[in-house]
């Protein structure tokens, strides 16, 4: 790669680069991104720029390129997840998210989901949750991100098994289905 | 087939299908990795206080409609899905037509409805997790019959 800086970063509300897009977004949409910027290609000897508390002015963006992130899932949640805030598409028959509970659901997905966890759907509720679900390897799965908590419900067609709870409880029992969805 | 004149109440039979409008947004479909394609989110399956659908084989054989007929006079919607009738009573819900006058097409209406046993006594629907589980199973009886829907499913899933 022809760059003299990588780095991961929270960006301050200015860029976000996800997967191999170039967005211009609003603080509540940024994960934390992967970014690249060219530039000073002298300083081998420096550590990789990472700042995360930096800002990135207009100015930079035609030094930023972007590069694919070797996460499975972060490019397309936070683009849901920011369409979810923004309002867009259809809420016929659902509700739209408040900030609050979208910025639950990236706090959820950036603590619980691993690097290989497989995409999942990411829908609101009827009642203003955001919706992380994954039918998958004979399992259905949905996470439940509500304004006051975070459930989850589990039912795995083959043996009929269904369990469910909060995610606080439940957290080990779906970090390990993960696991499991993301070997499939 | 049996075929009901318009208004009359009779038995939807299992081999029949339903009809049932939808929204092409990514808010409104999943993917369903199990079954290689989208369906509905399972959120957009309300019952109020039963799911209101289309009988088929009445609105083709009788109207000599198309799955498009759902589509007219509702710019919001763009596909049309189907329910094997006896693939939703295997999942123990209640089918039944359901005519009413309050569209042209209303005599082709047809209900599904919470399986009885699943209704707690003193109330008039599943608790929460019985909903869920039976909203999902709900929704991965729909194929699509009308429609430009995508059929790529979402990077990494």
């Amino acid at each position: 790669m022809n760059t003299s800086s990588v780095g991961l970063a929270d960006l301050g509300g200015v860029i976000a680069l996800s997967g191999t897009d170039l967005q211009i977004q609003d603080p509540a949409d940024l994960l934390r991104v992967q970014y690249v910027l060219h530039g000073n290609r002298n300083r081998t000897d420096q550590p990789p720029a990472v700042n995360t508390n930096s800002v990135v002015s207009p100015q930079d963006l035609s030094r930023i390129e972007p590069v694919q992130s070797d996460s499975r899932w972060r490019g397309y949640v936070s683009r849901r997840l920011a369409q979810l805030r923004r309002g867009s598409g259809d809420f016929t028959g659902l509700l739209q998210p408040s900030e609050e509970v979208v910025r639950r659901a990236r706090d959820v997905s950036t603590g619980l989901f691993r690097a290989n966890t497989p995409t999942p759907s990411v829908v609101p509720s009827e009642y203003g949750d955001v919706l992380f679900i994954w039918h998958k390897a004979g399992w259905e799965l949905e996470i439940e991100v509500g304004p006051e908590e975070v459930s989850v419900w589990a039912h795995e067609r083959n043996s009929g098994a269904v369990w469910s709870g909060s995610l606080a409880e439940l957290w080990p029992k779906v970090s390990d289905l993960l696991a499991f969805l993301a070997k499939q | 087939m049996t075929l009901a004149p318009c208004g009359q109440i009779i038995h939807v039979p299992d081999d029949d299908q339903l009809w049932r409008r939808f929204t092409n947004s990514d808010n409104h479909l999943m993917w369903s990795d199990n079954l290689g394609r989208r369906i509905p989110n399972p959120a957009v399956l309300r019952f109020d206080p039963d799911l209101s659908t289309d009988w088929r084989q009445h609105l083709e054989a009788i109207h000599c409609q198309s799955p498009r007929v759902l589509l007219k006079g509702n710019p919001g919607y763009a596909l049309v899905g189907e329910f094997p009738v006896g693939g939703v009573r295997l999942l123990r819900f209640v089918v039944r037509g359901t005519p009413n006058t309050l569209s042209s097409l209303g005599c082709a209406h047809a209900s599904i409805e919470w399986p009885p046993d699943a209704i707690p006594p003193q109330r008039t629907e599943p608790t929460k997790d019985v909903r869920r589980k039976l909203r999902h199973e709900l929704a991965q009886e729909v194929s699509w019959v009308y429609g430009d829907i995508s059929m790529v499913p979402p990077e990494g899933a």
